[in-house]
């Protein structure tokens, strides 16, 4: 469904990844591993053609459903951005405008992709709130995001990308701001995604234990390469590469796979 | 905000005004220059001792320092600023007569600043580094390096004198007569204004939240008005606060130059003839027109940041 060939990103003459290739299926679990600065977010950025700075594709290719998303003119983004493939951040929070309501913004969103008046937009999206736990819906949608703790806006991040049920997630670092118990909850209703909307996604994160639990298959990235990839049970038991090694020993109870 | 803060504040503006009026006075108090001296000699007599004595009686200039502030005070709070020397006109309506012209021509030229600075700044952001934006800061750099009563003499020149377009002296007080003067103070902030919104909308479009609402599928151009553009503009607030204040305080030399008749000038006059009472009232009017431009800059951050709701 989505397949990156050969990719290589720049900022400003610095490769920030470099023949980066990857196939995903439909309702697959793919996590990106490994440390700051590897390339992981402009992975995931360059998919939406949101390259932060100076950042450019200079090389390759991204199909999704076999067509390419590079030179797609603004009207073709807008049938594929928070539709078809939605992204959630490390802080959904920072995704907002921080002096607009949620629920203004929610509004804005679902009207953009669809011919709706306000009320039933707002009852749309206050709805999408219920279903990823968030009880007191009506309050959170009048809401500015400076009012609500890391795991409620990121709540709101996944309940909003959800909303076009799209058939692929881009997730940075979704956990990653958040205390233990509260990314153990985020990661379980991540991945009843997939079984109710039967999205795919792919996960960043440098949490090798998240990335355990959640994937199908696990890519170890370390500046800007690929260094090893497989089934996740093949990487965590049989890692090859020595770096790969050492990441799994950092996380205790790894090898059991006993995470969350 | 909430009554409470309002109430706080009012007290503060009464306690800093009462502060000013006293180092106010005292500072004219010991000032060097003699004020009865100076009365006459608006009138070009040269008065004996006798009668320039019988004025300072009169005056209450003999009276003890702490008496005559407690007489100037007491008749200040029943609206009575005393009686300027060089005119012998009560000193209300002096300054009252030249708040209105100031008052509007300080909005015009507010209102066409921000009719220059915002789209040259919006689009400079827009094109930064290209050609347009270059061509924006360079007119941003004219503006701030053009002095004002020279880009004011040029306006009079050309659209005045050479154009014909508007009158260069009327004494009708209409909208015609601040479009010059107002123009020529508008184009001298509109270049740091402009500068400013440029560097607010540039910072603004890093802000995470535009790749998110971009990744949502909102358009670039929705992004840009809805969100940017309002965002950005929310920390000139208090740059319009500072400018509309000082503006009200009067513009002496363009004032001058169009012989518009505010407060600017005004101020300067009294400070020429040492008009003692006249001085002391213009102060207290600016005080009073910082603080109240302050509390009102305050009291619209709190309605436009919801940030800020809490309290100011
Ligand atoms: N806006 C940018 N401008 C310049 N360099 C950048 C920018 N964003 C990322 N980079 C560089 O690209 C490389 C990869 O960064 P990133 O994709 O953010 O990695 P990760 O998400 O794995 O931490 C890093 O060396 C980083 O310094
Ligand atoms: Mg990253």
């Amino acid at each position: 469904m989505l397949i990156y060939e050969n990719v290589s990103i720049q900022y400003d003459g610095n490769i920030a990844l470099s023949n980066f290739s990857l196939e995903i299926g439909n309702k697959e679990i793919v996590a990106l591993v490994g440390e700051s600065g590897s390339g992981k977010t402009s992975a995931i950025r360059g998919t939406m053609g949101l390259l932060s700075g100076k950042g450019e594709i200079i090389k390759g290719n991204i199909l999704f459903e076999g067509k390419s998303l590079l030179n797609r003119t603004s009207k073709q983004w807008q049938e594929i951005r928070g539709r078809k493939i939605s992204m959630i951040f490390q802080d959904s929070g920072a995704m907002l405008n921080p002096i607009r309501t949620i629920g203004s913004q929610f509004i804005d969103y679902i009207c953009t992709h669809e011919d709706m008046n306000k009320k039933d937009a707002w009852e749309k999206g206050r709805l999408m709130l219920e279903k990823m736990g968030l009880s007191n819906s009506q309050r959170i949608m009048k809401s500015y995001t400076f009012q609500l703790s890391g795991g409620m806006r990121q709540r709101v991040g996944i309940a909003m990308a959800m909303t076009f049920n799209p058939k692929l997630l881009l997730a940075d670092e979704p956990t990653s701001a958040l205390d233990v118990t509260t990314q153990a909850q985020i990661v379980k209703e991540m991945m009843d995604l997939r079984d109710h909307y039967d999205t795919s996604i792919l996960i960043v994160t440098h949490n090798l234990g998240v990335a355990a639990y959640m994937a199908d298959r696990i890519l170890v990235m370390k500046d800007g390469k690929i260094i090893e990839e497989g089934q996740t049970e093949d990487v965590i038991r049989y890692p090859k590469d020595i770096y790969t090694r050492n990441l799994i020993d950092a996380v205790p109870d790894m090898r059991r796979a006993s995470y969350v | 905000m909430l009554k409470k803060q309002l109430f706080k504040r009012f007290t503060q503006i009464v306690i800093v005004l009462l502060g000013i009026s006293f180092m106010s006075f005292l500072l004219i108090y010991l000032a060097p220059g003699d004020p009865v001296r100076a009365m006459f000699a608006v009138t070009g007599s040269i008065p004996s001792e006798e009668a320039m004595e019988e004025m300072r009686e009169e005056l209450g200039l003999n009276k003890p320092f702490l008496v005559q502030y407690g007489d100037w005070l007491s008749k200040c709070l029943k609206g009575d600023f005393g009686t300027s020397y060089s005119q012998g006109r009560p000193v209300s309506w002096m300054l009252s007569e030249r708040v209105a012209p100031t008052l509007n021509l300080a909005l015009l030229s507010l209102v066409i600043m921000l009719i220059i600075a915002i789209p040259i700044g919006v689009i400079s952001a827009i094109h930064q580094n290209g050609i347009i934006d270059y061509i924006c800061r360079g007119f941003t750099f004219l503006s701030i390096s053009m002095p004002d009563f020279w880009v004011g003499l040029l306006l009079l020149y050309f659209i005045g004198v050479k154009l014909r377009l508007l009158p260069v002296v009327s004494t009708d007080m209409g909208f015609k007569k601040m479009l010059l003067p107002a123009f020529t103070l508008g184009f001298a902030m509109a270049g740091k204004y402009a500068r400013q919104v440029r560097g607010a909308i540039l910072e603004e479009m890093n802000q995470d939240y535009v790749s998110g609402a971009l990744a949502r599928g909102i358009s670039a151009s929705t992004v840009l008005w809805k969100h940017i553009i309002p965002n950005a503009m929310l920390p000139l607030l208090t740059m319009l606060g500072l400018s509309l204040g000082s503006l009200l305080g009067g513009t002496a030399v363009v004032e001058i130059i169009f012989s518009y008749p505010a407060l600017g000038s005004l101020a300067i006059s009294a400070i020429t003839s040492m008009d003692y009472p006249l001085i002391q009232g213009y102060i207290l009017w600016i005080a009073l027109i910082y603080m109240l431009v302050n509390l009102m800059v305050d009291i619209s951050y709190s309605y436009l940041d919801p940030r800020l709701k809490k309290g100011v």
